[in-house]
């Protein structure tokens, strides 16, 4: 009787224990990691397409130049990337915050709050967003089949169902962005090509004419070395912008992985992931902010 | 996998594709005349490149593909032009007639309306 008793009692202290365990499948560190990537990646991509859109400008300012335009309005001034191209990485971040914000609650102390509404939220949002940007089929399709996955799971109360139920949704849409940026190694595709682009452009109507003007006017070697100092600041800024974009490729599929690492219970690679994603942020910092400084001097040089 | 608008992408990669054989072009040219000719028609590709790259999120359209096949035809016989020239003049002709086509797709992008 007394065994039966205490077996009685293992019972349901077992099942008590599966019970909890079953909403918090996911230590609630591993959607923290996930969170920390996805803010360190956000300020990686508004730090460089900043620079690579000052440089897009700069080309637009010089186009109007040669053009002689007699009057000028906002479509001259053409950035690398456009404000709703921009709007649709926030618009990503965004919903990846919202929803990452939605598990964390989810496995937080506080049992009485429910994925149900924010995943009713998402997915208004989901479907809000493509309809008001011209944004491309592919990715459109993306959010709002996301949308339909968080809608239909949002009785759920186990985070890992939740995100196992959108992995491959999330990896579509950062995988689509990670495209976006351009994967050939000589830089001739997505927004590295456009920089790649802009940058051959500035070194070869800027110092690259400057020298063979020079060269033609017999100019003393005086003349010619800040022409020459100038090619090589526009090549290292040029290089900057690749690197920083080539990094920020890495960090958005570092994400997508992160999540599946997740998903996955494989903790090793969450942990690697994020370093992976904190190193790329940093390095982009230190390229674009030693390189920037010498921008006016390249501007400067051209006659 | 599923990515940007093909047409637009295909058509930014050969945009880009220009501005690199316009820019071997330079390396080997000498005189003055052509290195400012090469020069300003590489101004003059990049410009599209940058306003194509802004299209690549575009929905797909006949209008656009349509519109991108005649860019594409026209790809073959100005690369050539570029890699063998032989007279700058008619170089930077051929050039001028192939961005109008260009032009002519970028239009079209930028009219779609939204999704």
């Amino acid at each position: 009787m007394l065994i039966g008793r205490k077996n009685t009692q293992l019972f349901i202290a077992a099942l008590l224990s599966l019970l909890f365990s079953g909403c918090q499948s996911i230590p609630p560190d591993n959607i923290s990691k996930f969170s920390q990537g996805l803010t360190q990646a956000h300020l990686q991509t508004v730090t460089t397409f900043r620079y690579v859109n000052a440089l897009g400008r700069e080309q637009s300012i010089e186009y109007i130049l040669r053009h002689n335009k007699p009057n000028i309005d906002e479509a001259d001034f053409t950035p690398a990337l456009e404000s709703k191209d921009i709007a649709t990485w926030d618009f990503t971040f965004f919903i990846m915050e919202k929803y990452t914000s939605a598990l964390e609650k989810l496995l937080s102390s506080d049992q009485s709050t429910k994925f149900g509404d924010a995943a009713l939220a998402l997915n208004t949002q989901l479907k809000s967003f493509p309809a008001t940007h011209n944004i491309s089929s592919p990715l459109t399709t993306a959010f709002i089949q996301l949308g339909k996955k968080i809608i239909d799971l949002k009785s759920e109360h186990d985070a890992k169902i939740i995100m196992r139920g959108v992995d491959a949704d999330i990896r579509e849409i950062l995988t689509q962005l990670a495209t976006s940026i351009g994967s050939d190694p000589d830089n001739k595709d997505g927004i590295r090509g456009t920089v790649w682009s802009n940058s051959t452009t500035k070194l070869n109507t800027g110092p690259r004419r400057d020298y063979v003007k020079a060269i033609n006017n017999g100019s003393s070697k005086d003349k010619k070395r800040p022409i020459l100092q100038s090619f090589a600041t526009i090549m290292d800024q040029r290089d900057a912008q690749l690197s920083a974009l080539s990094s920020l490729r890495l960090s958005i599929l570092g994400l997508a992985n992160l999540h599946t690492a997740i998903v996955k219970d494989t903790a090793i690679d969450a942990e690697n992931l994020i370093s992976i994603i904190n190193y790329q942020l940093n390095q982009t910092q230190l390229l674009l902010s030693t390189n920037k400084t010498t921008d006016g001097t390249a501007a400067n040089s051209k006659n | 996998m599923a990515n940007t608008n093909p047409d637009l992408k295909s058509l930014h990669n050969n945009l880009i594709g220009i501005v690199s054989n316009l820019n071997d072009a330079l390396n080997a040219a000498t005189d003055l005349h052509t290195i400012i000719a090469i020069a300003t028609e590489i101004s003059e590709v990049n410009h599209r490149v940058t306003l194509v790259g802004n299209l690549l999120f575009t929905q797909e359209t006949q209008n656009i593909t349509s519109a991108i096949q005649k860019v594409n035809d026209a790809i073959a016989d100005i690369q050539e032009s570029i890699q063998q020239i032989q007279s700058v003049t008619d170089t930077v002709n051929a050039l001028s007639s192939f961005l109008v086509l260009v032009d002519n797709a970028i239009d079209i992008a930028k009219l779609i309306p939204s999704a």
